[in-house]
């Protein structure tokens, strides 16, 4: 896929989450995209319907209903064991705590996901080593996690997120639990990264986090805002909870007017 | 689907991690095994054992007791004709213990009697036939045996047995040797080999000819003895008129009470006998490996529990459910048969130990450990495969937010 293609094309896409009688509607018709080579960040406060998006963009979750295609392919309706397939070689994920297995050492936890992959056995510590020196943690490959720093362990979790070369670095919070200064190194990796090429979407609630990336999708309450809306809604304090409602879901915007970058990019995605 | 070798040593790892955890839930398992391997395999030896001394006993022999004390006299020479010539019979075994007599035995360097053993001995008079039955069926270690000459002519002749040979001589040769029973000199004419099975009196008797002891000693008729057949086939037919022909002699004689023994029913019985208890105490052993099994489901019920996070991670990075319903019950298989491969060891070192301390002879069936081996292995898949299940559904979502 060049750069330029569509990566990432999520159409309408609806969620509600039901416990018993009460329902949560969660995600009111949120249509992107995310073109080959962007970098994006999603930016919401907690309760918007960020992690929720992040989820079904990491093929964690399935929507109710809506369309999303990701490397060309449509993840809704995949079974179980395709989205597994997915996770594993379209995806690299950046947890907000690292999420490290604790008892094996960098390299192992970096060569985890090639263990789920096709990848021969020989072939797969040559690739964690290369992506642990790429993220210059080559003098710590056989170090536990918890003989590492935040800002180390963080970088383990991005070489283990770039090591099947996915097509997609998905990154959560990825400086939530990492002071400033370990937290601008991490988001210059992410820079070079996507400088290099890759394409990054980032879903965070810090606005200066969010300005790392090249663009900016807005969310609240499940819909998506212009930077400007987005802006006046921040100040309505408090930014209502989307809890307790009725099983009825409001109608969602068309898709029109969902728009959607702020960081005065060209208006791409929705058709 | 992860490799083998990569599966194991993952499941391995993670059990490592927790040794004591690891150690007491297979102990369940291990002690469940090792109850069913030393069980059956004690249980086996004994019942070989049991079969070798009744096969030593003769399948092919009835022993035959006047019981009616109202009939003081016991069968005569021609009347033990009248059984052997029943069709089948091969011998008959008359034996005639009563009770002990003074034996004198002259001390070996100064050749008198004066200076003797004078211990009450226990003096048996038999057949040419008894060294023939099946038990004492097993050579002279010195000398002859008594022969049908000796019988016929009431001779002074004496065999002595094994165990009795030991403490009056200690291994030294005595045939030829004169011995006073009851004050009559007998001539010694052989030392018989040690007896094994069931029947081992001859080990402490002195022996002599029925004859001799019934009209020499004044011992009686004998009032019991062994009617020796073909084979087993034969054993109804023989029985029937072995039967048939003792009511007819003792009702001449006024009486008629007399017992038949089979010593195949014996040893059925026996045999019925130890199969139920063992039955009984494998099903208590097997109990014990289900209480085993379910200490393994509730470990790795608390793990899966414990590793949500984990589990939600490798999820993430891609592995499939059964990629994870398989990890979670190699680890299960692995607990259990690590305990099965314990308990299969242990189980045949008791067996060991037990086989010395009851004194039967030592063997294990491959078929047995295979068994336990098997059941282990059930135990495993079986209680392994709901915790696994859990750990193969967990949402990777929940599972991650878990932390």
């Amino acid at each position: 896929m060049a750069a330029g293609d569509l990566l990432l094309d999520l159409r309408d896409i609806r969620k509600t989450y039901r416990m018993g009688e009460v329902s949560f509607p969660v995600l009111h018709g949120v249509s992107f995209s995310v073109k080959e080579g962007e970098f994006v960040s999603v930016l919401g406060p907690s309760g918007s319907g960020k992690s929720t998006l992040m989820n079904i963009i990491g093929c964690l979750d399935t929507a109710d209903s809506g369309e999303y295609l990701l490397a060309g392919r449509r993840v809704d309706g995949m079974s179980e064991k395709e989205m597994a397939r997915m996770r594993n070689t379209e995806i690299g994920f950046v947890f907000q705590n690292f999420q490290l297995l604790p008892r094996l050492s960098a390299l192992d936890n970096v060569m985890l996901p090639l263990l789920y992959g096709k990848t021969p056995k020989r072939e797969r510590r040559e690739m964690a080593e290369e992506a642990l020196r790429r993220v210059g943690l080559e003098s710590k490959m056989q170090n536990l996690p918890k003989q590492l720093s935040g800002g180390q362990q963080q970088r383990v979790a991005i070489a283990r997120a770039l090591v099947t070369k996915p097509s997609l670095l998905l990154c959560d919070e990825p400086t939530g639990a990492l002071d400033r200064a370990t937290g601008t190194q991490i988001m210059d990796i992410f820079n070079e990264l996507n400088a290099e090429g890759r394409t990054i979407v980032m879903i965070t609630h810090d606005r200066r986090i969010a300005s790392y990336a090249s663009r900016t999708v807005h969310i609240i309450d499940g819909r998506i805002y212009t930077a400007e809306e987005y802006a006046a809604k921040e100040e309505q304090e408090p930014i209502p909870h989307p809890a307790q409602k009725t099983e009825e879901t409001p109608p969602a915007p068309p898709a029109d007017e969902a728009p959607k970058n702020a960081s005065g990019e060209g208006g791409d995605g929705n058709a | 689907m992860l490799d083998l070798l990569t599966t194991l040593r993952m499941s391995f790892t993670n059990l490592k991690n927790n040794k004591m955890r690891t150690f007491l839930t297979m102990l369940g398992v291990v002690i469940g095994i090792t109850a069913i391997i030393s069980l059956l395999t004690i249980g086996e030896g004994v019942a070989n054992s049991v079969i070798n001394k009744i096969s030593g006993l003769g399948g092919n022999r009835l022993t035959v007791s006047i019981t009616n004390t109202a009939t003081k006299s016991g069968f005569t020479a021609e009347e033990f004709d009248r059984f052997t010539s029943i069709d089948g019979v091969t011998g008959i075994s008359p034996s005639l213990s009563a009770g002990k007599a003074i034996v004198l035995i002259p001390n070996e360097t100064k050749s008198k009697y004066d200076e003797v053993y004078t211990d009450a001995q226990r003096v048996m008079g038999v057949s040419d036939d008894y060294f023939t039955a099946n038990t004492q069926n097993v050579g002279m270690l010195l000398g002859r045996s008594i022969t049908e000459d000796d019988i016929t002519h009431v001779a002074n002749v004496c065999v002595i047995g094994y165990n009795r040979w030991q403490r009056l001589y200690n291994n030294y040769n005595p045939v030829g040797e004169t011995i006073r029973i009851n004050n009559v000199p007998c001539t010694i004419i052989g030392v018989l080999n040690q007896v094994v099975g069931l029947d081992t009196a001859a080990n402490n008797a002195i022996l002599v000819p029925y004859t001799t002891a019934t009209r020499t000693f004044g011992m009686g008729l004998p009032r019991s003895f062994d009617v020796i057949f073909r084979s087993a086939d034969v054993g109804e037919s023989v029985k029937a008129e072995v039967s048939a022909l003792c009511s007819e002699l003792l009702n001449s004689r006024g009486g008629s009470g007399y017992s038949i023994v089979d010593q195949q029913e014996l040893a059925d019985v026996v045999l019925t006998v130890t199969d139920l208890v063992l039955g009984m105490l494998a099903g208590i052993a097997i109990i014990s490996l289900i209480v085993g099994g379910i200490g393994i489901m509730n470990m790795m019920l608390v793990t899966v529990t414990e590793r949500t996070a984990e589990i939600g991670l490798r999820k993430a990075l891609g592995a499939r459910p059964s990629v994870i319903l398989v990890q979670f019950l190699t680890e299960a298989i692995m607990l259990s048969l690590a305990g099965g491969v314990i308990g299969v060891l242990l189980g045949v070192g008791i067996s060991y130990i037990a086989s010395i301390i009851i004194g039967y002879t030592f063997t294990y069936k491959m078929s047995t450990i295979l068994l336990a081996a098997g059941f282990s292995l059930a135990v495993g898949v079986i209680f392994g495969i709901i915790p696994a299940r859990r750990a193969a559904k967990l949402n990777p979502i929940d599972a991650l937010r878990s932390t």
